[in-house]
Order: structure tokens, then sequence, then C-alpha cells
């Protein structure tokens, strides 16, 4: 069954559709827009149905597309893709609907780019050749470009021009790691670069290139300044998809491509990685105390949440050997689960905002007040995205992270003792934007205004949180069905390969 | 000589034009069509030119026609044809131009090209070159009432002679050492135990140091003489006054085959291995290269002129070829010419598409023109984006998979370090070319400014064939790659 590439392919078959309605009505746009993101569920279905519980890849498939050059159409689906592919068409249609109830122009193109952005994900995180992964990845950047661009804040243009070149440059040193490794390997499969013995200078050096693109597109510590800018400038949308999905790109790419491949060298940079992770969650989270714009505070939360992923990622290698059997799969499972549940809260607080902001027009803290007399729906769902960020228990969001934690416990008390000040941290920024926005008196005569959601917002809003909720409740759903994938992962990953 | 049919038909549709003006027969309305007929006859049977034909006259070989030239010959047809038929309503537009010799002038230029890519002989390549050049230089100054074009013309004929000049010296030392005008024996040549004179021995006779530092000169001067024409820095001071000086079709002209025909021709002369060439001939050209792809890149940056910045983006373009072309190998040299080859056909139309709008019944002159073009034109502005990524090298357009095929020349012949340093620009690069799409995506155009296009139906076509063509040949690029494998 062609179930890869039908997952791959509709992202596009969608914005063809979508662009070649751009003179239609209105309601013929989004019924066509929320038709196709409803098959895209249903074929995220399909795949979760036909998926067993194994360790190698399935719905592979082979083709050759560049065969001189050693580049070949080469899909298949594990547990980790599988997480992060029903995610993807989640948040696309969650992104969709969306746009039909929030936003008031450019319907057609803003479907065709939310497609685009679907299509080129699915690609990246299903494909098993590297340079096929190289082009779905410098190919997502185009759609959210064109997306921020074109439907965006006052600032969009600086942002998203940010955002393409600073992503690109990082792109460009993976593609020169990705080339040395098809010229000592032969060809450009992922499973024959997993096999490739390379030297410690080889693997620090595509490691390196590697960690680069990755850490910008994570974004990780140092290079992490594209991503309140294009957050805050972004529509509500582009936001949901942008650090729900695409963010995800970067956490895959080190599971994919870091652990497999140069394990020595992820070894030996495993205690940078993890103080730039620890810098993430402790100081990002003390920048994001104080941040006046909320959708610039969502965006520093998120990073302070993509340096707990690279915690998980790199920890397992200060593991000391006698607690690697028992935490080490902990360790990564926390990552996916972290993984899955920030794309669901972060998409859930950028939605709920996102109604906010339709209804004020304004995007600084100070200009809320006392929400939840006018706006308690909103209030009830805003609260359980925001406890899933600060991580309280009952919401996926305390699972990942108490994975996390307990595995760096195990690596190393001061390594955890300085990641466990995330709950105390993500708890004060959390409640100081709750407290600001919906306590309180109502200040402002707009406020009054302001309608309670409705009907297709109500339903946006009880997607998420029934979905923060049973995975925190039941997260052993997601962990099974990425337990073999993780586990060929770590055995890839502890190999030594000079 | 039924292998030079081509170019026999070719000037016999040059000498019919220059007489059907006397003749009385009318050829100023939409002569353009009678131009594409005999490019398309060319086509047609540069296809069924039978390989290995060879020119000969008393021993000396003169030109060669090996498997791949055809399908380069046919990209020149393409290239120029689509210049010619934009060609035509810019000078429907203009008054007091006679079309028929401008279209001979195209016609001349493409011969002479025809001719260049074929060459293995000194003196026909130079001929052949300034064949090629002069109805170049004549094509910009096609407004005599533009001091512009007249200005642009003037320094366009001085470099170009001077490029020739240079170039004509290093073939008289080479030819002092080799005694032979042919090229494709070089190999034996330069790797001579014994020195040659083709003179009398007593007079000119060459120790083979001498000799092979002679040749090396020689060699020199013949490289700058290329570069000098590719217009790359630090040779490249004419290509922005020349870009900005002429008209779009005419950009295009001069912008799009005459870089395939150099590298052509690079290619050509430096086929093989020389002892009096060596590494430092090889750097030399890698930072001609690479200085040229950083200046380039960051002028174009600083441009506020459309085609001041494409002049300066096609310096940064032919820098990243020369990289290619200094390996001196079978993958560097295949893909140096893919590359010319999708560069030349992208910026022509990219040209041609400027050249089609108008803002205020004055042509597109400012960046600043372009703002809310997507408004306007959704089309042109869908085939620009397109086009401009492309050049950029972002996968899924066709120029991704030109500038991986340059890599991965660089990454066989071992130069990691350069690979990674001729890549740094493409960001660079990005800072312009994203300008581009943001003014015409992200901005509304000014108030009170109309963007019209001025064409037809088929002009349209094109646009929309062109970028359905840069993102299909992304998608599938073996049907392009495999076709030049020789």
């Amino acid at each position: 069954m062609y179930l890869s590439s039908l997952a791959l392919w509709h992202g596009a078959v969608g914005a063809g559709v979508a662009v070649l309605q751009s003179r239609s009505s209105v309601w013929i746009q989004k019924l066509t827009a929320l038709v196709l993101g409803f098959l895209g569920l249903v074929l995220a279905g399909c795949l979760w149905y036909g998926f067993d519980q194994r360790m190698d890849y399935q719905f592979e498939e082979r083709l050759p597309w560049l065969p001189d050059l050693g580049i070949h159409y080469h899909l298949g689906i594990d547990g980790v893709s599988l997480g992060l592919v029903m995610l993807t068409f989640v948040i696309a249609f969650l992104s969709i609907l969306t746009v039909c109830c929030l936003e008031g122009k450019l319907f057609s193109q803003t479907f065709a780019l939310i497609f685009g952005v679907q299509a080129m994900s699915i690609g990246a995180f299903i494909a098993l050749d590297a340079m096929l992964f190289y082009v779905f990845w410098e190919a997502s950047l185009l759609p959210m470009f064109m997306y921020i661009g074109m439907c965006g804040g006052r600032e969009r243009r600086h942002a998203t021009k940010k955002y393409f070149l600073y992503t690109m440059f990082g792109s460009l040193f993976f593609l020169i790691g990705v080339l040395y490794l098809a010229f000592q390997a032969g060809t450009f499969s992922l499973l024959a670069f997993r096999d490739l013995p390379l030297s410690f200078s080889e693997q620090s050096f595509v490691f390196l290139a590697f960690t680069l693109a990755f850490a910008i597109k994570l974004p990780m510590f140092p290079f992490h300044s594209w991503l309140p800018d294009a957050h805050s400038q972004a529509s509500t949308a582009g936001s949901m998809l942008l650090a729900a999905v695409l963010l995800k790109l970067g956490g895959y790419g080190f599971l994919r491509f870091n652990l497999p491949i140069v394990p020595d060298a992820c070894q030996a940079y495993a205690p940078l990685m993890v103080v730039l992770s620890l810098v993430a969650i402790v100081y990002i989270a003390l920048v994001t105390m104080v941040q006046t714009d909320v959708k610039r505070l969502i965006a520093y939360a998120s990073i302070s949440h993509m340096g707990m992923v690279t915690l998980g990622i790199f920890a397992l290698y200060l593991l000391p050997q006698h607690a690697m059997d028992t935490y080490q799969f902990l360790g990564l499972a926390g990552v996916m689960v972290h993984m899955i549940g920030h794309g669901l809260s972060s998409a859930g607080m950028f939605l709920g905002f996102g109604m906010l902001y339709a209804r004020m027009g304004s995007r600084q803290l100070a200009d809320y007040s006392g929400m939840m007399r006018v706006m308690p729906t909103l209030s009830l769902f805003y609260m359980i995205f925001v406890l899933s960020a600060i991580g309280f228990p009952g919401t996926v969001g305390f699972v990942g992270e108490f994975f996390i934690l307990l595995m760096s416990m195990a690596a190393n008390f001061w390594v955890a003792a300085t990641a466990v000040l995330t709950m105390l941290l993500s708890a004060v920024y959390g409640l100081r934007l709750i407290r600001h926005i919906f306590y309180g008196r109502v200040m402002h005569d707009q406020a009054h205004c302001a309608l309670d959601v409705m009907l297709g917002e109500k339903l946006l809003l009880m997607f998420l949180s029934a979905g923060i909720i049973a995975l925190g409740v039941f997260p052993e759903v997601v962990v099974r069905m990425t337990a073999p994938a993780l586990q060929r992962t770590l055995l890839e990953a502890q190999v030594q390969k000079f | 000589m039924s292998g030079f049919l081509c170019e026999i038909v070719l000037s016999l549709g040059i000498l019919l034009l220059l007489i059907m003006k006397p003749f009385g027969l009318r050829t100023s309305v939409h002569g353009c069509y009678y131009v594409m007929l005999v490019m398309g006859i060319c086509a047609v049977i540069s296809c069924y030119a039978p390989v290995g034909t060879v020119l000969q006259v008393s021993a000396q070989t003169f030109f060669v026609m090996e498997k791949w030239t055809y399908v380069v010959k046919l990209g020149i047809l393409l290239m120029s044809a689509v210049g010619v038929y934009f060609l035509d309503d810019v000078l429907l537009r203009m008054q007091n131009v006679s079309s028929v010799e401008i279209f001979s002038l195209v016609l001349l230029q493409t011969l002479g090209m025809f001719f260049v890519i074929m060459s293995v002989h000194w003196i026909s390549l130079v001929v052949s070159l300034e064949l090629m050049y002069l109805p170049m230089y004549a094509l910009v100054a096609l407004k005599a009432s533009d001091k512009r074009a007249q200005e642009a013309a003037c320094k366009y004929i001085l470099m170009g002679a001077l490029s020739t000049g240079i170039f004509l010296y290093g073939v008289s030392l080479i030819y002092a050492v080799t005694g032979d005008f042919n090229f494709v024996n070089w190999r034996e040549m330069a790797s001579m135990t014994h020195a040659y004179a083709h003179t009398d021995p007593e007079v000119l006779w060459l120790t083979l140091p001498q000799a092979q530092t002679l040749l090396a000169v020689g060699a020199l001067f013949v490289t700058v003489g290329l570069l000098f024409k590719m217009g790359v820095a630090p040779f490249h001071w004419w290509v922005r006054d020349v870009y900005e000086g002429a008209t779009y079709p005419v950009v295009a002209l001069i912008g799009g085959a005459p870089k395939v025909v150099i590298a052509l021709v690079w290619i050509r002369v430096f086929m093989g291995e020389y002892a009096a060439l060596d590494e430092s001939w090889a750097w030399i050209v890698f930072a001609v290269g690479v200085g040229s792809m950083y200046f380039g890149h960051m002028m174009a940056l600083a441009q506020e002129r459309i085609r001041a910045l494409m002049a300066y983006s096609s310096l940064a373009h032919m820098g990243f070829v020369m990289i290619a072309l200094a390996l001196i190998s079978q993958w560097g040299n295949q893909s140096a010419v893919f590359y010319t080859l999708g560069y030349g056909f992208t910026v022509v139309s990219v040209f041609v598409v400027l050249g089609a709008m108008q803002i205020d019944g004055r042509d597109v002159l400012l960046m600043e023109d372009l703002k809310g073009l997507s408004k306007h034109q959704p089309w042109l502005a869908f085939f620009l984006l397109c086009a401009l990524f492309s050049l950029l090298g972002v996968p899924p357009f066709f120029g991704f998979f030109l500038k991986v095929q340059v890599l991965r020349a660089l990454l066989q012949a071992k130069y990691y370090v350069l690979a990674v340093v001729s890549l740094i620009p493409m960001v660079i690069a990005a800072g312009y070319y994203l300008r581009a799409v943001s003014l015409m995506y992200f901005h509304d155009a000014e108030t009170g400014q109309v963007l019209t296009f001025v064409g037809g139906r088929v002009h349209r076509s094109y646009f929309v064939l062109a970028s359905v063509l840069l993102i299909a040949l992304g998608v599938f690029p073996n049907i392009i790659l495999s076709a030049l494998i020789p």
C-alpha cells in the first residue's frame, strides 16, 4: 500500500486544490479545505491502524529518483515518525479550522500554504534518504516564509526574512555534511549512513554540521533569536504550525541523524549540549518571565521546552553504566511525549491567544485584564493549555518533563537539580500570564464587548484540551507506539564506530 | 559538410533577411517570426547532425561536433528565441528602429556562438568569438537617443577589445611554444620532453623550463581573457554598466547564452592536465571565483536598480561556475555546463518578464517598482518567485540540483573547505532575493502606480510554462541531468 506517499502528497494535492479555487466563493474554499484536512486526519488514522509495533521501518517505499547520484525516493515510517506525522496532520487540520474561524482574507492562499507546510513537514519526517530529507527540510521554509510575510503583523517582513536566512544558514552546513557522508557511503540512504564507519574527526565535523542546522531549527540557546520575532509576527495559524510542527523537525533531526550516524561525537559533545540545554531551560525561562508581549512570551516558553527536549536526548550519554538499562529508554520516551505534548499545548496557547487578539487587537499583556468574566469558556480551556505548558500533573506536559527529569537525575544530580527549576520558573510565567489576562477586573471598554468563543472555536479548544488531558492520563499510547523505534535508536546511539 | 547543415541554414537565413529589405518585403511587423522559423529549422537539423563531424582545412582541424554539442546548441537556440520573441515587442514600441538589421544581428550572434562551441583551433576560436561579440556590442547600442545605452556600448566594446587582445597575446605565446594552433593536443605539448620550435632552430630554440614558463604565461593570459569575457571579479567593471544601459531583451541575449559559450570554451581549452599549469593556476581561479561570489552578492545587496542587481548577481553565479571549472575534472565540467545552462534559461526569462512590464508608461527600473506585483499580476509574480528561488538554489526548484552538482564536483576533488566557503554566499544572496519576493508579495503597490503587462496571451503562457518547468524539473531533475552526461 502506498500509504506513505499518500500521506506525503495529500498536502500537495490540498495546496493545488486550494490554489485552483482562488476565484470561488469563500464558503466553497473553506469547505473543501476542511474536507481535505479531515481526510488528512483519516489518513493519520489509517497509518495508526496499519502500524505494527516493530523495530524497523514500515510503509516503506523505494523508487529511484536520481540513481546516478545515489538518491532514491525512499520513505519509511517508524514509531518516532508516526507520532510526529500524526501530530502534523492534527495540527494542520486545526490550523485550517482556525483560519476558517479567525482570519478574514486571502483564504485560498492561506490554505495552500498550510497544506504546503504539512506536505513538506511530513516529507521530512518520513524520508529515509538524506537528500530527500534535505529537500523537504528546505522546502518547508518556503510556505512558512510566504505565510508569515503575507498574513502577519507589522514587522512581518523583517521577521520572516530573519527566519528564512537563519534557518537556511544552518541548512547549508547540513547539506555539506550530508554530501560528505554520501561520498563516503556511495549512497544517500540513511541506513547506509548509520552503518558507515567514521573516524572521530569526521564524526566531529559531521556532528557539528548537523547540530548547527538542528539547533537553529529547534531552536537551541545561542541560535534562538529568530523564534520570538517569527512567532510574534505570524498569524495564529502560522504560529500554531510553526510551534507545533516545524520546531519538532529539529528534535526529529537529532533523533534520526545525530544519534545513529555520529554516536561517538554525540558522546563526546554531550556535556556541551546538556549545558546549552540547561541554559535554555533556566535562562530562557527567566527571559520569559519579563516579557510584555504575549506571543513573544509563548515563543520563549517554547524555546525553554525545546531545551528540555535536547536535554532528554543528550543527557542519556551522561548516564552511568549501571543506570543505563533502566533510564535510557525513559529519557527518550519522555522526549517523544514532550514533543507531542508541547505541540498540542503551544498550539493551544497560540490558538487561545489568537481568539483574544481577534477580539481585542493587541498583543501587549498590559492591555488584557479580567477576561474570565467576559469569556469564561476560553479561560477554562486556556488554563488547561497553560497547565500543560507548566508541567502540571494530569496533563501531557507533566509526563514528558517528569520522564526527562527522572533520567537526568540518574545521570547527574546537578543537571537534574538545574532542570527541575523549569517546574518552578514555568509556573511563574504561566501563572503570570493567566493572572494578567484572565483575572482581575475588566479594565478596558473593548473587553466588555468581546463575545465568548463560538462553535468552531469551541471545537478547536475542546479538541486540543481533550488531547492534552487524554495523553496526560494515558501516555502509554504514545510510549507504546514509539517504544520499538526508540529502542532501536538507543542501540544505534551506543555503537562505537571507530 | 552535412554535419554543418545547421550553420549553413543559419547563414542563408541571415543573408535572406538582409536582402529582404531592399526587395521591399515586409519584415518590420513581427519579423521575429521569420527569425524563429530559421532558428527552429536549425534546431531540428542540429538534432540529426552526425556526431564526430570534423571540419578540416589543409590538415588543420577547425571545428569538431561532439555528442553534447547539439544539446547545448538547442539550449542556445531556445534562449535566443525567447530573447528575440520579446525583443520584437520592445522594437515595436521604439521608433526609428529597423528591426531587420537587429534580427540579423541576433542571428549572427547565434551563428557565432555555434562556431565558438565547435572550435578546436585558436584562430577559428578567436574569429568566432568576435563574430559572437560584435553583434552584441551593436545590440547594446540599440536606442540611439539613449545616452546610457551608448555609454554602455562604448564600455562594452572597449572591454571586449581589451579582453580579446589579452586573449590573443596568450594565444601567441602558446603558439610560440607549441607551433600548432590546434588545442586538442595540449597535453602532449605541455608534457613534452623536448623543446619545440616552429621557426628556424638557430633563431628560436627553447629549453624545457623556458618553454613551460612561456606556456604558463600564455595560459594565464588566455585565462584572464576568458575571465574578462565571463565577467567575474576583478574583471567585472563592464558588467553593471552594460546591463544597465541595454534594454531588457538585449540583456537577456547578452546575459544568458554567452555565459554557456564561455564556459564551454574554457572546458575545450583547458581539458586535460598540463605540466605547465599546476595547482597555483587552479588556486588563482578559485580565488577569482570565491572573490567574485562574495563581491557580487554583497554589491547586489546594496543595489536599488533591478538590472544592476542582476548584473552583480551574475558575477556571483559565474564565480561559482569558475570554481567548478577550475577543477578540470569531468564532474566539474559537467556541473559547470548544467549550471550555466540552467542559470541562462532562468535569467533570460527573468529579464524578458521584467521587460514585458511597464509602470506608468516607463520601464521597470527600480526594485521598488515591484511592490505589490502579486496583486496586479499574480502569475508573473509567481514566475518571478520561482525564478528567484531557483537562482538562490532552494529546493524544490531546479536551481537547487544545479548547485548540488557543483558541490558534488568540489567534494569529489576533496576541496571541503572550498565547498563550505562557496556555499556561505548563498545566505548573502538570499538577502536580496528575499527582498525582491518580499516587495512583490508582502508590500502593497504605491498608490497611483499601475503596473501593466505589455504582452499577449502567448507571452503570459510562456511564464506560466516556465514556472511550471522550474518546479517540475526540481521534482524530476533527472530529465535534464541525464541528458547531458556523455
